[in-house]
């Protein structure tokens, strides 16, 4: 079974007496340790996508499946708890907690889910560590570049070992090394970890590194390739 | 719980100047709760210590119907203070008894005529109920004298000192003009104003001699022991006079001072005033301080829906932040109001003097000192956090509400 299903998904969005159509009919099928690339202009639907498949949105039409699980039919705690125990996010703009540390704002996710044990604080150095920031856990974002705040911010989505990392443009704020160092970051995750990446991108130097490449265009999937 | 708690106490640091300004404005409220409360416990102390030490007594016996016409000191309705008095041997918990007669009478020095109140005393008995003679300059007046005590007030505005003459003209009970001519033994500077402003306390034998009542009081005024309860003492004397055959009026000091209580209940109102000022300015502050903040942090509020926290996760985040912001504002606050408590219980503050012969009400003069009331010090405590944490609620649901998306896209 696939980790997530997409069967006709719509969606509209209503701008006064408009209904605007962001996608238009989306079927697509991901695999548990996929890395996976969503191309397309801007307006395309990319962030759309994203939102329906982070359960941040609900689809206007079709169904979404996370492991078999129809996610339009859970309540909005329900979803929260997916949010929260099996689906990382990475943002454009790193969306780091400003007043707690590299390390507490990685710790934080797992407080979220309740995890206080003594081996909380290995996890969080390991993975700080897997990120490149050993030494640099006491600094807060805005003591660090953009780079090792997007570091951090893969950091956070990875310590609770989801099943799935949507990224939201995670290299469009960073310049073509760092946005480099970081899609290889994320590369070498997905291998050791098998966690399953969705990002999206119009950046051609980062859709290279995807091992399927997904573009869509208009609402609708214009071109499906694995590599 | 305690992520949420540290990451609350971080964000009060955010923006210091207003979470600051948010704070010492609640402070600020709440110390002026305990200082008026502290000077208004004072004023209560000291004006009721005043009435029962130097006007009512703890129990006061009137003839029947005295009370009704007490303004104009009848001089007719009048008791004899020895039945009384031995009437009253028996009742327990009286530690004292003296009897005094009230009459209205003009004071004239020769030059000038000013009305007063007459207080006949019976120079043996009266300290024992009353502690007038602490505040005497000059001489107590020895019984069968013509002497008598000025408030300082009066005698001041009439340029009097002791050795010097004047008379009391009055009435008797037979409606004849009498005047009763008295030398000055010693002035009253104690702190009732109208014990010094418009008495003349004389010895009781000539007061009574003089309107030719036979010895007869207007009262006789008890002095409780410790402890006893003026109720309970009040209704042993009616049952004790009743089995004597005298027929009387029995008040207590709070019977007597209803108009004094009175005002000092309207001061609750003042509290209450006071506290509605402080909810208002509680609220304002605290939710500005969460719509700002909110505002100022809408794509990390999104991120955190993102990340799965629950809406009911943040609006305890705000409340926690807002609750921190109202422990800040009580400490601070209860620590300048014990500050100025313990400067108000120590020395006081002399508002009267600036304001001599203004008649507030209140059975008080010179400094006015406060008094601890430690639970209004906890009531403000509470005060500050339990309307701070209750005034977060609703912004605090309406910055969780936000959907994530457009938070996200905001930001």
């Amino acid at each position: 079974m696939a980790l997530l299903e997409l069967e006709g998904v719509r969606k509209d969005y209503r701008q006064g007496r408009l209904t605007v159509p962001a996608l238009r009919g989306i079927d697509l099928e991901v695999e548990s340790g996929e890395f996976m690339a969503i191309a397309g202009p801007s307006g395309s639907g990319k962030t759309t996508l994203l939102n329906l498949v982070g359960c941040l949105d609900t689809p206007t039409e079709g169904v979404i499946r996370l492991d078999g699980i129809e996610l339009a039919k859970l309540p909005k705690a329900q979803l929260a708890d997916i949010r929260r125990r099996r689906i990382g996010f990475v943002f454009q703009s790193y969306n780091l907690i400003p007043v707690l540390t590299a390390y507490e704002n990685v710790e934080f996710s797992l407080a979220l889910l309740g995890e206080n044990s003594s081996n909380v604080k290995d996890r969080v150095m390991r993975i700080l560590a897997d990120v490149g920031l050993s030494g640099l856990e006491n600094r807060r974002p805005g003591d660090l570049s953009g780079g090792q705040q997007q570091r951090v911010a893969i950091a956070r989505a990875l310590v609770k070992g989801p099943d799935l990392v949507l990224a939201d443009e995670p290299t469009a704020n960073l310049d073509s090394e760092t946005g480099k160092a970081i899609i290889e970051l994320m590369l070498e995750m997905n291998q050791k970890k098998g966690t399953t990446f969705i990002f999206s991108t119009h950046d051609p130097m980062v859709m290279n590194y995807a091992r399927r490449l997904v573009t869509v265009r208009d609402g609708r999937i214009a071109e499906d390739r694995r590599r | 719980m305690g992520y949420l708690l540290k990451l609350a106490a971080r964000n009060l640091w955010r923006q210091k100047r207003r979470t600051a300004l948010t704070f010492l404005a609640i402070a600020v409220g709440l110390a002026a709760l305990i200082e008026v409360d502290c000077i208004m416990a004072g004023v209560d102390r000291d004006a009721i210590d005043n009435l029962i030490n130097l006007e009512t007594g703890d129990v006061r016996i009137h003839a029947q119907g005295y009370s009704a016409e007490r303004e104009s000191l009848p001089i007719d309705r009048t008791l004899d203070p020895d039945a009384v008095l031995t009437a009253l041997k028996d009742v327990e918990k009286i530690r004292a008894a003296t009897p005094r007669l009230m009459f209205g009478a003009r004071l004239n020095t020769g030059w000038e005529e000013i009305p007063v109140m007459g207080v006949g005393i019976d120079p043996e008995r009266d300290g024992q109920v009353f502690t007038l003679a602490e505040y005497v300059d000059g001489r107590w007046p020895a019984r069968g004298a013509s002497e008598a005590l000025l408030g300082y007030d009066l005698a001041r505005v009439l340029e009097l000192v002791p050795g010097d003459s004047f008379t009391l003209v009055t009435r008797t009970r037979d409606g004849a003009f009498q005047a009763i001519d008295l030398t000055v033994a010693g002035l009253i500077r104690s702190p009732h104003p109208q014990v010094n402003s418009g008495q003349v306390y004389l010895p009781l034998d000539v007061a009574s001699q003089a309107l030719a009542l036979g010895g007869a009081a207007t009262e006789v005024v008890l002095k409780t022991q410790d402890g006893a309860r003026v109720e309970d003492v009040s209704r042993n004397v009616r049952a004790a006079l009743e089995n004597a055959g005298i027929s009387g009026e029995v008040l207590t000091w709070r019977d007597a001072a209803s108009d004094f209580l009175a005002i000092s209940q309207s001061k609750q109102g003042f509290s209450a005033l006071l506290i509605f000022m402080i909810l208002v300015i509680a609220v304002v502050g605290v939710v500005n301080t969460i719509l700002l903040g909110a505002m100022e942090r809408v794509r990390e509020i999104g991120m955190m829906k993102a990340m799965g926290m629950t809406t009911r996760e943040i609006v305890l985040l705000f409340m926690l932040e807002a609750t921190g912001i109202g422990v800040l504002g009580s400490i601070t606050g209860c620590l300048i109001g014990i500050a100025g408590n313990a400067y108000l219980v120590s020395h006081g503050i002399n508002i009267l003097e600036s304001y001599k012969g203004l008649d507030i009400g209140y059975p008080i003069a010179g400094v006015i000192r406060g008094a601890w009331n430690w639970p209004m010090v906890a009531e403000a405590f509470l005060l500050g956090i339990v309307v701070s944490w209750v005034a977060s609620y609703i912004p605090a649901r309406r910055v969780a509400a936000q959907d994530p998306i457009v938070s996200l896209r905001r930001g």
